[in-house]
């Protein structure tokens, strides 16, 4: 079983792994990303991310259907978080439940990776002077005309 | 044929808008709209543009109908 969801709050990792506990699991292994406050020693104070939530939400159900067919997880849970995320907060949780290590492993990494190209959410760095969109390739995109673009590798 | 445009991120602030209607003629496909909107707003030329309809990801060649919700997605940043 697996489920997706999208949130404005902090995300409570304890209680996601409450949830997905159940008996007969051996491993249950559980990715976080979380917000980091500079970039290349810009220090960023202000960071968001804004989602096309049905579009999100179908593309997870198909991503869910590529774990299934690869790894066989019985739990996996994917949150991420919207709005405005203070530095040192998670802006994903990913929980990936199984018998065995190897499977929940595979599926907590495979499913980052793929959120990382398909998912339809966005991220913008909020500098003290300017601001940029960042892509999962590293690129920093401005679009106001007072902002540098910036390139450079997550 | 009178489409829908949702605009999201570096492409809704080009735009200065996340939703619009646009008119295309008959025939039309995506990059037909995508052209169309870059003519108005330069700009869009320089952001790599994706697209979505019905929820799903489709080439600039996808042929639109009337109604439809082109969602154009820049390169996403999640996670």
């Amino acid at each position: 079983m697996a489920e997706f969801r999208l949130t404005d709050e902090a995300i409570d990792v304890p209680a996601l792994r409450r949830e997905i506990e159940l008996s007969g699991q051996g491993a249950i292994v559980t990715f976080e990303g979380v917000v980091r406050d500079t970039f290349e020693g810009r220090r960023v104070v202000r960071l968001e991310y804004e989602a096309y939530p049905p579009m999100a939400t179908k593309q997870m159900d198909r991503l869910f259907c590529e774990v299934e067919e690869r790894f066989g997880v019985e739990r996996l849970l994917v949150v991420h978080r919207l709005g405005l995320v203070p530095e040192g907060e998670a802006a994903i949780a990913i929980l990936a439940a199984s018998p065995h290590r190897r499977e929940a492993f595979g599926a907590a990494a495979y499913t980052i990776d793929r959120i990382k190209e398909i998912l339809p959410v966005w991220k913008k760095e909020h500098y003290e002077d300017g601001e940029v969109w960042v892509e999962s390739s590293g690129v920093r995109r401005a679009t106001g005309p007072g902002d540098a673009p910036l390139d450079g590798a997550d | 044929m009178k489409i829908q445009i949702k605009a999201f991120a570096a492409i809704r602030e080009v735009l200065g808008a996340s939703e619009l209607e646009l008119e295309l003629v008959e025939g039309a496909r995506v990059q037909d709209a995508l052209e169309a909107l870059s003519a108005e707003h330069p700009a869009l030329r320089e952001i790599p543009c994706g697209f979505g309809i019905a929820h799903e990801y489709v080439g600039p060649d996808h042929p639109l109908k009337d109604e439809d919700e082109l969602a154009l997605l820049p390169p996403v940043g999640g996670g």
